[in-house]
C-alpha cells in the first residue's frame, strides 16, 4: 500500500510533465482543462523521447529524459504571461441545480478509485507488463537493456508503449528506490486526467452541468473504475488520452491549428500507450480525410505543419520496435488465410462482442444509449457531431476486427480483450451522448436541425 | 408528432436512465471491490513470504545466474511473482503438467547452462536436484517450493 510521500511524487511527477507539456504548446494554461492537455502532452512527449534517448545513450537514457523533462519544465517558467482580460462585469446566469450533483458524483469517483488503487495490489498485466517493463527500465535506464528469456511471457511485451513503464520508472527514480507498491499513486491522476478531458469535450456541446454529468458517468462506469484499472492497467491512461485528446480536436479552429497546437500532440500522445492507440489515430485520419474529400477545405499552410507530431511519434514507435528485433507473438496467424475463412467468423466475432458491449455491470446501458444518440446524431447533428458518430463508432467496430483472425477461441479472447479496449473509448461514447442530447433538446422544444 | 411537454419528458426520461443505469451500475461495482478488499484482498503486491523466499533463493544463486522455475501448480500469477521479486536475475519458467514440464525442462537444458532451479508442486522426473531445500511457502498459493542444483 502507497503512502502520502508516494502520492506526492506521482503528483510532483504529473506537475512537471504539465510544465514541460507547456513549454512544448508554447503557452501558460487557462485552467484545469488545458493543465491536464499539457500533463498528457508532457507525458507523451517524454515517453517518445525515451526511445531515441535509448538509442543514442544507453543506460543513462531514463536519467537523461528526466533531465529533459526538467528542462523543458523549467523553460517554461520563461513563458509570456497571458494579457490580463479586461474586466468585464458579470452577467448572472442561472444556475442549474444540477450542476453540484453532477460535480458530487464525479468527485465521490475519484475518491473511490484513489482509495481503492492505493489500497488494491497490482494485478495480471499491471504486474506482469506493465510495472515489470518499468523495472526493467528502472535497474537498466534503457528501453533496450535486459531482455528477458526467450519464451519469457515479458520478452515480447518490451514491443508495447514506453509512457507507462517512464511514469513508473520515474516515481522509482525520484523516490530512490524500487518498490512495485510505491507507484500506484500513479493511477489516480489518470483516472482525473480522464473524466477533465470528458468534461472539457462534453463541454463543447452542453452546459457545465451536462459537462460535470458526462464526467460523473464515465468516472462511474464500472469497466473504467474498477476491475482491471485498479490494478495497474494501462488501458486508464490511454482512455485519458483519448479523452484528451477528442476534447482539443473539437476545440481546434482550423484557422488557429498549428504544430504547437494540443490536438497533434495528444494524438501522437495515442501511440505512446498502448498499441491499440493506433485504432482512434487512423479512424480520425480516416474521417478527417472523408469530409476534407466531401467538402475541401482552405486552411492555412501553418496549419498542415500539426501532421508533424503523429508523423514524429509514428516514426519513433517504429525505430521502438526494430531496434527491439523482438518478433511479436503470432497471435493472428488468420491474416493469410482466405477471407472467406475470416467470414465465417463474422457472425461468432459479432454475437460475443455484443455480449460485452450490453453487459450491465460493466456499462449500464452505455453502449445501446451510444448507438441510439449516434443516430440522433446522424440525422439532425451537424459536421463536427457526425464525425464525431462515425469516430465513436467505428472505434467500437475496429476494436472488434482483431478477432475476427485470432488464433485464439473466440469467445476466450473477446471476454479477455474487449471490454477494456471499449474501455479505452468510452470518453467517445459519453460525449455522443452529450451531443445527442442537446440536439434531443432541440427537438422536443420544437427547433431545427444543425 | 406528440406535443413538446411530451417529446420533453421523453427525452429527460431517456437521460435520466441511461445516467441513473451508469451510477447504478458504478456504486454496485465500486461496492463489489470494497467489500472484495474487506474480505481481504491482497493490498501490497508480494506475499509478507516473498522477502525470506527471495532472500533464501540469493542466498545460493551467484550473480547474474538464471534459475528455471518449474511450475505443475495451478496459478500462473506465482510465475510472476516469482521472476519479479528474483529481478534482476534471468528467470525461465516452464509451467503446465509435470509430462509438459519434463519434455520442456529437456529442451531448455540442452539449450542452456542453467544450473539452478526452483520447483512448485510435484518435482518433474527429468529434474533430479542436488542440495535440495523447502523454500518458505507463500500465503494464497497452496504449492510447497524447493530450491536446488540441476544435476546434469
Amino acid at each position: 500500500m502507497s503512502g502520502f510521500p508516494d502520492a506526492a511524487i506521482a503528483a510532483a511527477l504529473a506537475l512537471l510533465f504539465a510544465a514541460a507539456g507547456n513549454a512544448i504548446l508554447g503557452r501558460r494554461p487557462a485552467g484545469i482543462g488545458e493543465w491536464n492537455e499539457s500533463f498528457l502532452v508532457g507525458a507523451g512527449a517524454a515517453s517518445a523521447a525515451l526511445v531515441p534517448l535509448s538509442i543514442f545513450l544507453g543506460h543513462r537514457a531514463l536519467l537523461a529524459a528526466l533531465a529533459v523533462v526538467l528542462a523543458a519544465a523549467g523553460a517554461s517558467v520563461l513563458l509570456p504571461r497571458k494579457a490580463q482580460r479586461e474586466h468585464r462585469p458579470q452577467v448572472p446566469r442561472p444556475r442549474d441545480p444540477w450542476t453540484p450533483v453532477f460535480f458530487a458524483l464525479a468527485a465521490a469517483a475519484v475518491l473511490l478509485f484513489t482509495a481503492l488503487d492505493l489500497r488494491v495490489a497490482y494485478r495480471w498485466d499491471g504486474l506482469a507488463i506493465w510495472a515489470a517493463r518499468a523495472q526493467l527500465l528502472h535497474h537498466d535506464g534503457s528501453l533496450f537493456g535486459t531482455i528477458p528469456p526467450p519464451g519469457s511471457y515479458l520478452r515480447s511485451k518490451l514491443r508495447y508503449p514506453p509512457l507507462l513503464p517512464l511514469a513508473e520508472a520515474l516515481v522509482a527514480t525520484i523516490r530512490g528506490k524500487w518498490d512495485f507498491d510505491a507507484l500506484k499513486p500513479i493511477f489516480p491522476l489518470f483516472f482525473l486526467s480522464l473524466l477533465i478531458g470528458t468534461a472539457r469535450a462534453a463541454r463543447t456541446f452542453g452546459s457545465r452541468a451536462a459537462a460535470l454529468g458526462a464526467a460523473a458517468l464515465v468516472g462511474l462506469l464500472p469497466a473504467v473504475s474498477t476491475g482491471t484499472n485498479l490494478g495497474g492497467y494501462a488501458d486508464l491512461p490511454e482512455a485519458a488520452v483519448v479523452a484528451a485528446a477528442a476534447a482539443a480536436c473539437l476545440r481546434e479552429s482550423p484557422a488557429t491549428l498549428s504544430w504547437r497546437s494540443p490536438a497533434p500532440w495528444l494524438l501522437g500522445a495515442l501511440l505512446m500507450v498502448k498499441r491499440e492507440g493506433i485504432i482512434p489515430l487512423a479512424v480520425l485520419a480516416m474521417v478527417l480525410l472523408a469530409a476534407g474529400l466531401a467538402r475541401p477545405a482552405i486552411r492555412p499552410r501553418r496549419a498542415w505543419s500539426a501532421l508533424a507530431p503523429p508523423a514524429l511519434f509514428l516514426a519513433i514507435r517504429a525505430a521502438h520496435l526494430l531496434r527491439l528485433k523482438i518478433p511479436g507473438p503470432k497471435r493472428f496467424p488468420l491474416f493469410s488465410q482466405p477471407a472467406t475463412a475470416v467470414a465465417e467468423r463474422i457472425g461468432l466475432v459479432a454475437a460475443n462482442a455484443a455480449r460485452w458491449l450490453l453487459a450491465p455491470d460493466l456499462w449500464g446501458v452505455l453502449w445501446p444509449a451510444t448507438f441510439a444518440a449516434a443516430a440522433i446524431l446522424v440525422v439532425r447533428g451537424g459536421g463536427k457531431e457526425r464525425a464525431l458518430a462515425a469516430i465513436a463508432l467505428l472505434c467500437v467496430g475496429a476494436d472488434a476486427a482483431p478477432f475476427l483472425v485470432t488464433a485464439w477461441p473466440i469467445p476466450l479472447h473477446v471476454e479477455q480483450a474487449y471490454s477494456r479496449l471499449l474501455e479505452q473509448v468510452s470518453p467517445l461514447a459519453v460525449i455522443v451522448l452529450v451531443a445527442a442530447r442537446e440536439r434531443a433538446k432541440e427537438w422536443a422544444s420544437g427547433g431545427a436541425p444543425g | 408528432m406528440p406535443p413538446p411537454a411530451a417529446r420533453r419528458a421523453l427525452v429527460n426520461g431517456a437521460v435520466a436512465f441511461v445516467f441513473a443505469t451508469g451510477v447504478l451500475a458504478g456504486v454496485a461495482a465500486f461496492s463489489r471491490e470494497i467489500r472484495s478488499d474487506r474480505r481481504g484482498a491482497p493490498s501490497t503486491t508480494f506475499p509478507p513470504e516473498m522477502d525470506r523466499f527471495r532472500r533464501s533463493v540469493l542466498a545460493s544463486l551467484p550473480p547474474g545466474a538464471g534459475v528455471v522455475f518449474l511450475d505443475s501448480g495451478d496459478d500462473p500469477w506465482v510465475e510472476v511473482l516469482v521472476e519479479r521479486a528474483l529481478f534482476p536475475h534471468p528467470v525461465w519458467t516452464v509451467f503446465g503438467p509435470p509430462e509438459e514440464i519434463d519434455a520442456s525442462l529437456r529442451r531448455l537444458m540442452a539449450r542452456t547452462r542453467l544450473r539452478f532451479a526452483i520447483v512448485a508442486g510435484p518435482v518433474p522426473t527429468s529434474a533430479r536436484l542436488r542440495r535440495a531445500r523447502p523454500l518458505p511457502r507463500l500465503s494464497g498459493f497452496s504449492s510447497p517450493f524447493l530450491f536446488g542444483e540441476l544435476e546434469r
